[in-house]
This record gives C-alpha cells, structure tokens and sequence, in this order.
C-alpha cells in the first residue's frame, strides 16, 4: 500500500515485516500523510504490538512532521505499545534531543535489528 | 569560494499551501549556499524556514504567505507574514515549533496585530574554523 | 624510512610524536636546517599518504607527491610546538590544503549537471571526506568542487539525499554556539583543525568516571562549574582544575591515525 501521488514529497509504504517506511520530507505537507498511514496501520494490528517506522530515507523532518510521530507514539501508550524509529539519521535525532522527545521512542538501528 | 553579495532580500510569495514549505525550503537553501553557509548550517536554515512557514499556513487565514529572506552578516534572517484575523497563541504546536527554533536559530519572535501574523527568526551560522 | 606511516602502535606513536617536538623546539630555537630536514624526512610518510590519498583523480601521482612535499615543509617551518602538541594533527590539514589548491588552479573540469539520482552515494562521501580533511562541515561549492559537478547540482543531490548532520557534537539547548565547540575554537589550534569527532566520543568514555561526568555537565548539559560542584559534590575551584586537565587529556590522546 503506497500513499502518495506522483510528485508527493513524501511516499510512505509498508514494507512486508510491517514496518512504515517514509521516503521522503516529513514537513507540514508529508506530516499528515504519514499520520494517515500510521492511523490505518494501528487499525489493522493487535493491541500490544508495536509500530516500526523506518526512516532510512527521509530527506527532512521538521516540528510538523516530528507531530505525526509523537501522536503515533501517544496513542501507542494508551496501547501499552512503543513506536519504533528505525534508522533515524542523525538530523532526525538530533530533532528529537533538542524537543526532549527521544524517550517517547524506541530507536532501533539497521545493524542492531 | 567567497560569499556571493546579494543586494537585498528575497522576497517569495506563496499561496498557503503545505506544498510550498518545500519550494521555500529550496530558495533558502540556495541563498544560504551562496552565503558559503557550510551544509550544517543549511540544513538548519531548512529548518528555520520550514517552521516559520508551517506555523503560517496553520495559523493564518489561507491567504498568501511572503517570506522574506535576507543575509545579514554571516547569518540570515527569515521574516514570515500572512493575513490572521485572529490567533491563538497558546497551543502545543506552536510550543514544539518554538522549542525547535530556540534550539536552532539565534532569535526568533511570533507577533499577531492588525489582522496578520508576522514570525521572524535570525540564523547565524555555527563557528567556523579556517578550514 | 617508513612510506606507510610509523608502525607502532598509538602510544608508541604518541612517543615518537613527543619526542620529535624537542627537535621541533631546537629547528626554531637554531633555524638548523638540518634538524628541519630531518624532521622533514620523519614525516616525509605524511606527503606519501596525502598524495596516494587523492591519486585516482587524473593527476599524476609524482605531481602530488611534490605538491605534498611541498606542503610538508610548509608545516614544518610553521608548526610551533608551544602552541600544538601534535605535528601531526598540525600537518595533515596543511598538506592536503596544498593538494587541493593544486586541483583548483591546474585542472579545470567541464562542470556538468549530472542527474541527482546518480550522486547520492558519491555526495555522502564526498562529505564524510571533506569533513575529515577540513575538520568542519563542507560547504557546498567544496562539494561541488570534488564531485566536479556544478553547486546546484550539489543542492539538489543534498534534497534528495537522507538528512544528516556532519557533526555530532551540534545539539545547542540555547543560542549560544556549544560551550564545547568555543572551547575547541578558542583554546587549540590542533583540534581545530584535526577534529575526528567519533575519536573525541571515544575518549571522553575512556576519562575516569569523574571527570567524564564533569565534562559531560559542563558541555553537553551546560552547567555552570557552580552548579557542577554542588552535583558532584566538590568545590568549584576543583571543577576547574578538573576540567583543564581533562581537557589537556584530551588534546594530548587524540590518536594522529584518526585524522585518515
């Protein structure tokens, strides 16, 4: 399932273990789509289970896109569940330490999946 | 290569449509390129530019949104304005917007009066060493 | 005489690195040229890297081993060991400063816009390279110039390209630059010039529990040394002392190898 058109900036797939892969610029304009997805996705698992998003290929995250991925982790407290950030680069990291919002993930790196 | 000298500011003009944070995005970093603003500090000016122009488009009218985007010294200043009748200053985006740009940017300031919502930020780049 | 570099391993290559700065000492107290000449001949293996470093771009190599060479006298007859305790870190950044004014004045290529898509691998290289040799993050017409592509091209393979920082240290909790970048920028020209920022990590986890803690206090949470002592438990002129001398630590550790 792909949610993107074809000059979107941001294409978000789900990749065959589950996880969400963005590709692209999370900003004001990728944000909701990547909400989107992520809402249909929590509809689809059990209670408990987490949510990966592989970042590998996001190009740029910004507050509104940051937004996405914290309601995505809010709503997986009241699961009892954690979002999973796989791969964040170290411009996303970086976005997360100075918000204080590095605690609201898990991070998992490629080589330590 | 030395700083190009650009005679004024840049001034761009938007509907106010999510898609065009990434148009400014690119007019911002072309001008930081061209200040010698090393690729750190650009993709900062990115972020600089895109949470003045997200916080417009969320909270102004819909109308037109200027940007204007001025080197000053080794830095930039962004100055974001567009048509707010009114304007609630006290929400949980605009505190994680603003928690971004004073970690990123070396001022930055959100106004409402008259019916428009100005945002204005100055980036300065990161020390330099003679490299 | 070694052409790949003092074997040894990094404390031995420290050793060797003090010890050549007595001669240094003596070159600049005496202008004895033969003492210059062979200090020049011990780090002559430093001209040899640099030149095989950048030998698969279209200049032949014994251009830019004399290039290098020149650039290694350079160094020695600038180095001042009062201020730098490590020629090494000094002359890397010299020597292949030399090499790339070399490029930009004797080769001139055709720039062409290549298609993004086909630059993202070469372009993070590039960066990780430049970021290397310059000790800071490139700016983007130095990109331009390795990839030999134009700067817009560079600009949109940086758009389509995963966002990274070069630099790790960068995580300002205020305006201020990081209090750890203004004491690199003003106390040392050597780790100016030479950062290897992954090798900085490494070694702040091998200080003594302590005075990581202090370090760690000081720049990365950016306490005042006052409300560093009342955490730790200790007076504040202690904090000062600990932090210059686990700053000196620091400068005296850095292993020259991470400079490639």
């Amino acid at each position: 399932m792909t949610d993107a058109g074809p000059n979107d900036t941001l294409r978000v797939t789900v990749a065959p273990d589950g996880a969400i892969v963005a590709s692209g610029d999370i900003d004001v304009a990728g944000g909701p789509v990547l909400e989107a997805v992520l809402l249909e996705q929590e509809g689809q698992i059990d209670a408990d289970e987490t949510i990966v998003v592989d970042l590998t290929e996001v190009t740029f995250i910004d507050s509104s896109g940051l937004r996405s991925l914290l309601s995505a982790s809010r709503r997986a407290g009241e699961r009892s569940a954690k979002v999973v950030l796989r791969s964040p680069s170290s411009s996303v990291r970086r976005l997360l330490e100075i918000t204080g919002t590095t605690a609201q993930f898990r991070i998992e790196d490629s080589d330590s999946a | 290569m030395s700083p190009v000298a650009v005679g004024g500011p840049v001034v761009v003009q938007v509907p106010a449509e999510a898609s065009m944070a990434r148009l400014v995005r690119l007019a911002a970093s072309s001008l930081a390129a061209m200040a010698s603003m090393d690729v750190d500090d650009i993709e900062d000016v990115k972020i600089v530019v895109s949470e003045v122009i997200a916080a417009l488009i969320e909270h102004g009218d819909g109308h037109d949104i200027t940007i204007k985007l001025e080197l000053e010294g080794e830095g930039m200043s962004i100055r974001g304005i567009t048509d707010a009748q009114s304007f609630v200053a006290d929400s949980a985006d605009l505190a994680l917007s603003s928690t971004v740009l004073a970690a990123i940017a070396s001022e930055h300031a959100i106004e409402h009066a008259e019916g428009k919502l100005l945002i204005v930020a100055a980036y300065s780049p990161h020390l330099a060493s003679d490299g | 005489m070694a052409d790949a570099g003092p074997t040894g391993n990094s404390s031995e290559r420290a050793a060797h690195d003090a010890a050549n700065l007595e001669r240094f000492t003596r070159w600049r107290a005496t202008g004895d040229l033969a003492l210059r000449d062979s200090l020049i001949v011990d780090y002559q293996w430093i001209a040899v890297r640099a030149a095989r470093r950048f030998a698969d771009r279209g200049e032949p190599y014994d251009d830019l081993y004399q290039v290098a060479s020149l650039g290694l006298l350079k160094a020695v007859e600038r180095f001042d060991p009062e201020v730098g305790s490590s020629f090494l870190a000094f002359a890397m950044p010299t020597v292949v400063g030399e090499i790339r004014r070399h490029f930009r004045d004797h080769t001139w290529s055709v720039r062409v816009p290549r298609r993004a898509k086909d630059l993202k691998g070469a372009l993070t290289a590039a960066i990780n390279e430049l970021s290397q040799e310059l000790g800071r993050a490139p700016q983007v017409d130095e990109i331009a110039e390795r990839l030999r592509v134009d700067p817009e091209t560079v600009l949109e393979t940086m758009e389509a390209s995963a966002a990274y920082r070069t630099s790790s240290l960068d995580v300002p909790a205020s305006e201020q630059p990081s209090a750890l970048q203004a004491a690199l920028a003003t106390n040392d020209l050597d780790l100016r010039t030479m950062v290897d920022r992954g090798a900085i990590r490494q070694l702040l986890a091998e200080l003594p529990g302590r005075e990581r803690k202090i370090l760690y206090l000081r720049f990365f949470e950016q306490m005042s040394q006052a409300e560093i002592a009342a955490q730790v438990g200790t007076s504040q002129v202690h904090v000062g002392r600990l932090l210059q001398s686990s700053l000196a630590k620091l400068r005296a550790n850095l292993d020259p190898d991470d400079l490639d």
